[in-house]
């Protein structure tokens, strides 16, 4: 997050400042790439047809750096959506293990097991959750928006937002816990 | 089928108990040192997925930011335009500096 700077930030890209734009670009591209990683099979393609939509509308948007991320996020569920490779297209069983995965399953390998726990492995633990619940972890962690927002963006109330994110932090830490991962 | 998962403390069956934990997880916020760890693992593994950016994670910038160039900057302020416009300044237009753009703007002058 950019913080304090942020709407500086955003009225220099209004602007056409491309530093700017830059960091704003490359302060939410992680968390969107991550995301459209677990909701779509082309997440780069996905995310480039999002800036194009932000950029065009930029001047536009009014609110702050929570608005912007729930505006941004909201336009890159739609595209994804559009790109008809959402979600339903995913595995509904767990993924082929990989030799992360494989190493957490010796409890006295757990140490090295979890230091070689790579963001790769966990996004395919995430991604083996049910799709909504894997979203809504995605858009609560690692996007960072408010109950409130993720709400809006899948179209739930504020209370299944909340039962569907401890469900799959229930399910992923029953699968840390199985592994035997300890800290 | 099997039902949700237990909570995380023994000897209370049902998920609500561990809540508060689980709201920590999603806000990002320290978890107590006696929570169960398989929840500080938990909170580890999704900390890293929210962390700084890995390389790819950065794929697209150039195409995000020539739409940006098209569809935002002001015709000829782009990095590519300035250097254009300095290349297609006669040299007496700017004697003294490489940025004649901004010699243009200086206060006082």
């Amino acid at each position: 997050m950019i913080g304090g700077a942020f709407g500086v930030t955003l009225a220099g890209a209004r602007a056409g400042d491309e530093a700017a734009f830059a960091r704003i670009f490359r302060d939410v591209q992680p968390a969107l790439l991550r995301y459209l990683r677990v909701i779509a099979t082309d997440p780069e393609d996905v995310a480039g047809e999002t800036w194009v939509q932000v950029v065009a509308g930029l001047r536009r948007f009014r609110g702050d750096e929570q608005d912007f991320r729930a505006w941004l996020f909201t336009i890159a569920r739609n595209r994804a959506a559009d790109a008809g490779r959402s979600r339903a297209r995913r595995p509904a069983v767990p993924l082929d293990m990989t030799e992360a995965d494989q190493q957490l399953t010796t409890p006295d390998a757990a140490d090295q097991a979890l230091e070689a726990l790579s963001t790769h492995t966990t996004m395919e633990l995430i991604k083996s959750l049910p799709s909504d619940q894997a979203e809504i972890i995605m858009l609560r962690v690692v996007a960072g928006l408010d109950t409130g927002d993720v709400a809006r963006i899948v179209g739930k109330s504020p209370g299944a937002v909340r039962v569907a994110a401890h469900r799959g932090l229930r399910r992923l830490a029953g699968q840390v816990a199985q592994a035997g991962v300890t800290l | 089928m099997h039902n949700e998962m237990p909570g995380f403390f023994p000897g209370r069956p049902g998920g609500e108990h561990d809540e508060p934990l689980l709201d920590m997880i999603l806000e990002r916020r320290p978890i107590p040192p006696g929570a169960p760890p398989e929840i500080h693992g938990l909170a580890r593994m999704l900390a890293a997925v929210a962390g700084s950016a890995e390389p790819g994670d950065l794929a697209g910038q150039a195409a995000a930011q020539a739409a940006f160039t098209r569809l935002v900057s002001p015709p000829g302020t782009s990095p590519a335009a300035l250097r254009s416009a300095r290349r297609s300044l006669p040299a007496t237009a700017c004697p003294d500096s490489t940025t004649p753009a901004m010699a243009t703007y200086a206060p006082g002058r």
